[in-house]
Formats: C-alpha cells, structure tokens, sequence
C-alpha cells in the first residue's frame, strides 16, 4: 500500500515537474501538433484506472494500459521530450518490470519524414533513451530495457501533414 | 521562348525514349541564359537506335549539364561528313560556335571505330580529334568519354559524365517491401543492384578510389556499417556496436572511416581506422552529433549537431577538440556535403519554407537556396563540383533530382519502379 502511495506520489510530481519544463522549453516558431497539445484525456482516465485497479499494476497492469490507450508514446516535432499525456503509459511499464524483473521490454524510437535521415535516426534514439530513462527512473534496471531507433525509416502513417507526423514522432513499448 | 520549345522537344523525346527503357527520366526544369551554343552533327555511319546512338547519348550529357545549348537537327544548314566540305558561314549563322563531328566505321565482328572531332566555328580550329575503338557493349562509355573530352575542351572544366550514382530505392512487389542499393551512370543508365535487403538501408558513401561502397543496412535489426567492394561483391561488417552506427564518411586517403555511434552515451562523431580497426572519439555531450563530412584537406570534419537546440553545422578538428558553429542562417541546417575544392557546402535549410538544399560558401557564410521542394534531403556533390545530386518527393514519391551548383538548371531523375533516394555521386573514375 505505502508503495502505490509513492507511485502515484512520483507520478503527480512528474507531471507538474514535465507540465513545467514542457511549457518553457517551447520555442517560438517551433511546430507543435494542435491535436495532441496539453494531453490527451482519454490516456489520463486510462492510466488512473489501471493505477487504481486491483493488487497495483503487475504485467495485467500494462496489459491494461495498452489495451485501452496503446503501447505508443508520442513526441513534440524535434524534441525527444516526455509530454504529460505519456506518462501514464511509462509508469504502467515502469511498475510492470518493477514487479517482473525477468520481464524486458523492447523500445523503438521513431521519427517523422521531415529533416534528414540521419538526424532523425539519432532523434529517434533520443525519444527511446527518454522513456529509458523515466522507466529506470522508478528503480528498473537497464537490462531489462533493449532500444533500438528506426528514424524515419518505419512510418506508422504514410502521408504527409501534420497528422500523419504526429503519428510517426514516436516510442513503440514491445513486449 | 526558343528555350521552352527546346524544353518542350526535348521533353517530348525524353518521354518517348522514358517509355522504351525503364530507366530514370531527366526533365529540364529550368534553362540557362549564355550557355555555349554547340551543334552535334549526327555520326555518320551510326546504325544504332536511341538511346543507344553515341550521338544521343553526347546530346544529353551536354544539353543536361546546363553549360550548353544544342542545336536541333532540324536547324542544321548542311550534312557534314568530312570537315573539308564545312560551310563555316552557314553554321555561324545558325548561332553555334562550336560543332562536333563523329564518323562511326565497322571494324570486324562486333568492332568499330569511332572518330570525333570538335571545331571551333569562329575561329576555323581543330579543338579535338580522336579515334576510339570500341565493341558494341562500350557504346555508352565511349559517348561519356566524348561528352567529358568536348565538355572540358569548351569549359575547361573536367567533365563527370562518365561518373556514377549510388542510391537506395525501395521496390514494393506484391505487397512485399525490398530496398536495394543501386548504382547507375550519371545519366541513370545502366543501373543495378549491388545490395537488396527486407530491411532499411542508408547513407552508401563511396570510397575516394571508387572501389567500395560504405553504407548502413539495418539487416541485423540494429543499425550496422558495412563496406562493399563493388566490383567484387564482397563485404565486411565494420561496425556493429550496441546503439546507433551510421552516416559512414570516408577520409580523404581511403584509410579512414567517419561515423557516428551512440554506444557511447548519444550520438557521437568517432573515426574508424579501418586498417588497425581502432576507434577514437571526437565529439562528447548528450546532444546529437551526426553526419560527419571531411574537409578534402582531411584535417577537419564538418557535421550536424543539435547542441544549440536545433541543428546545425559545426567543424572539428580530426584531432577533436572545441568544435566551431559554421551556419547561423535558419532553424534547421543539416547533412553537409563538400564540394571537391572545399570552396562549398551542400545542406539541408530549413528556413520556414520547408526543407531544401542550399549552398554556403565557406569563406563568406553566405547561403543560398538551390532547391524548392518541402522535403528536398541528402545533398551529393558531383566529381566535379558543377553539379549536386539530392533527393525530393514528387507526388508523394521519392525521386532524385540534379541542380548546377548556382541553381539555374534542375533535373528531375526518376526510377520507374520504386521510390528513390540517398543520392551519393561517385569520385571520378
């Protein structure tokens, strides 16, 4: 019980902490996708549901979480920045290897078509490597976590526009 | 006017040569004021259908190149066979300076002779003459090897129509992704596959001999380096650590390997050595560093790094050390590729109106954009420095385009399967 307390303790603090450097790190000019600014809200009710439900969150728990929002992390254009609609779904995997710790998951960072091929294989690395790090931010060991990057090279959505990148500015959580 | 009709023609003949062979397609964009007016006489004796004819194939390359505008044949005052009968007036009068004159003979079996000669028209010279045998199969060579002879007499700049094109195109048959590394002529001919792979190939980066190819297939599942030789076939893994390896630039002698790699912590610019296999580390810090270019000098590399927030170019010594910000101009500046002279740099811009190339002069800083695309990526200088080579999309696929290095003349090249991308010119043969 003490321990779900510090959880959900860690996750407020997390989003006030990213809301906070999420708005002072947007730089004027930059691209920021209308449809996913501030969140989304259906992956909030997701994530409180599964942190409420029974016995804390076990392997089921991030079962849960996907089933009903995804396993799918989104990004900001250019930034490899954890946006507060994500971390519900980061803590979910986070407390799924806590309690697993022969459990691995597999991370692959992605970007959209827009900017070079090699930046965004970089870029893509980057957006793995932060949601890496949250995970292991929580106690998880980095052997449990294997990243790969695919830059622009494996687009979820094929098209261009704005709503087909927001798709692709990803982080693909793979059992 | 004169130079829409001659786009138009050339168009129309492109297109109905396009439908024949599947090769990629070259369309002139944009045309040139004060290109050097040349006639090309047909060769005589020339038995060839377009677009094998040596004659078509020296139009081209000039026409193409930008420095030059071609008569029509319809336009010719005379037939000329022998530069004796040349009425010097007539053709002065068409407005060309320069004519070029080929007589084709059999030599045996699949043998002939080809002889070629370039005059000055105003001032009555012999500027070239040669005789090149050749077998049926060297017809294309042989007509690049003229296009570089007439191109270099004329401007005094090396010709590069005997160079190559490496390139990564993907191929979906039945539902079935493949991507395949590919290398063609200059003028798109002749292409074929030299790596075919399910999975993502980028960055073929040739060596300065031109004998291998250097390149990063993602086969393994991870991002690995490899480095082919072309004419054997044969290729070894050269890097292969945990995280990213990519973006493989070859050092001016051969010996060295350029790269980036992440193993490291973030992206990282290291130099492989690839005779004692050791690695040293340039560049350090949790931003992104990739795409490492190496000046001709080999005493300092160019490449992208996003430690100021967005990307943009820096140089480094190949000794590491305090790299220096090199581009200032717009949000987003990335993949550098240096002319052969070090004079220029080919980028990718971002300056709000999309992503296109642009060409910054090394001494000034001055930039200027090439291209007009919204997705334009992977600049590649030709040999010689009057062209660069890069990708674009083109109603939703992916295509090669050629702009001269002052942006007046832009060629689309197009595949007629697959998307096409990665442009990487070769060195001079």
């Amino acid at each position: 019980m003490t321990k779900q307390l510090l959880i959900v303790f860690f996750i407020s603090l997390f989003l006030t902490l990213s809301a906070c450097s999420t708005n002072t790190k947007q730089m004027p000019g930059d691209v920021i996708s209308d449809d996913y600014e501030g969140g989304d809200p259906s992956l909030n009710d997701a994530a409180t549901s599964g942190l409420e439900g029974e016995g804390g969150l076990s392997m089921s728990g991030l079962d849960d979480v996907i089933a009903q929002s995804g396993n799918v992390v989104y990004f900001d254009y250019n930034s490899a920045e954890i946006r507060d609609d994500s971390i519900p779904l980061i803590m979910a995997a986070a407390e799924s290897l806590s309690t697993n710790p022969a459990a691995q998951l597999r991370l692959e960072g992605h970007a959209d078509e827009r900017g070079t091929r090699e930046f965004n294989l970089a870029l893509g690395e980057q957006r793995a490597k932060s949601v890496r790090d949250l995970i292991m931010l929580q106690g998880v060991s980095g052997n449990q976590l294997d990243i790969v990057s695919y830059g622009e090279e494996k687009p979820a959505v094929i098209g261009t526009g704005e709503q087909s990148w927001q798709q692709n500015r990803r982080v693909e959580i793979i059992k | 006017m004169k130079t829409l009709v001659r786009v138009f023609a050339l168009s129309v003949f492109l297109f109905i040569w396009q439908s024949a062979h599947a090769v990629l397609e070259i369309e002139i964009t944009q045309g040139v004021e004060g290109a050097l007016p040349i006639a090309i006489a047909v060769f005589a004796g020339e038995t060839y259908t377009a677009p094998e004819a040596i004659e078509t194939i020296v139009r081209n390359d000039l026409a193409r190149s930008g420095f030059f505008d071609v008569l029509d044949k319809q336009r010719f005052p005379q037939v000329v066979v022998n530069p004796s009968q040349l009425d010097f007036k007539a053709w002065r009068d068409t407005g060309v300076e320069s004519l070029l004159l080929g007589k084709i003979t059999q030599a045996g079996g699949d043998q002939y002779r080809i002889e070629f000669q370039l005059i000055d028209l105003i001032r009555k010279k012999r500027l070239l003459g040669n005789v090149i045998p050749a077998g049926t199969k060297d017809v294309r060579k042989v007509g690049h090897k003229i296009s570089d002879l007439v191109f270099e007499s004329l401007t005094g700049i090396r010709g590069a129509f005997s160079t190559r094109v490496a390139y990564v195109s993907t191929i979906n048959r039945g539902g079935i992704k493949k991507y395949v590394l590919q290398i063609a002529d200059a003028d798109g001919y002749n292409a074929r596959t030299i790596f075919s792979s399910s999975k993502q190939i980028l960055s073929p980066a040739w060596s300065p001999d031109g004998s291998r190819l250097a390149y990063v297939s993602f086969e393994s599942d991870n991002s690995a380096i490899y480095v082919q030789d072309i004419i054997q076939g044969t290729r070894a893994k050269v890097s292969a650590k945990s995280g990213i390896n990519s973006a493989p630039s070859w050092s001016p002698d051969g010996r060295r390997l350029a790269l980036t790699l992440s193993a490291g912590g973030s992206p990282d610019i290291y130099i492989l050595d690839l005779g004692a296999k050791n690695l040293k580390r340039l560049t350090s810090g949790s931003a992104i560093d990739t795409e490492p270019s190496w000046m001709p000098d080999g005493k300092t590399l160019l490449f992208t790094s996003d430690r100021s927030g967005g990307p943009q170019i820096y140089q480094v010594s190949v000794n590491g050390g305090k790299a220096q910000r090199l581009t200032f101009d717009g949000k987003y500046n990335a993949a550098a590729d240096i002319s052969p002279d070090g004079r220029f740099i080919a980028l990718v811009n971002n300056s709000g109106n999309g992503f296109r190339i642009a060409i910054m002069d090394m001494q000034s800083k001055a930039m200027r954009v090439i291209s007009n695309g919204n997705l334009d990526e992977g600049p590649s200088f030709a040999p010689n420095g009057s062209m660069i080579m890069y990708a674009t999309a083109d109603q939703g696929r992916g295509v090669l385009a050629a702009v001269s290095a002052d942006g007046r003349v832009k060629q689309k090249l197009r595949l007629t399967e697959g998307d096409v991308r990665e442009p990487s010119w070769s060195p001079f043969r």
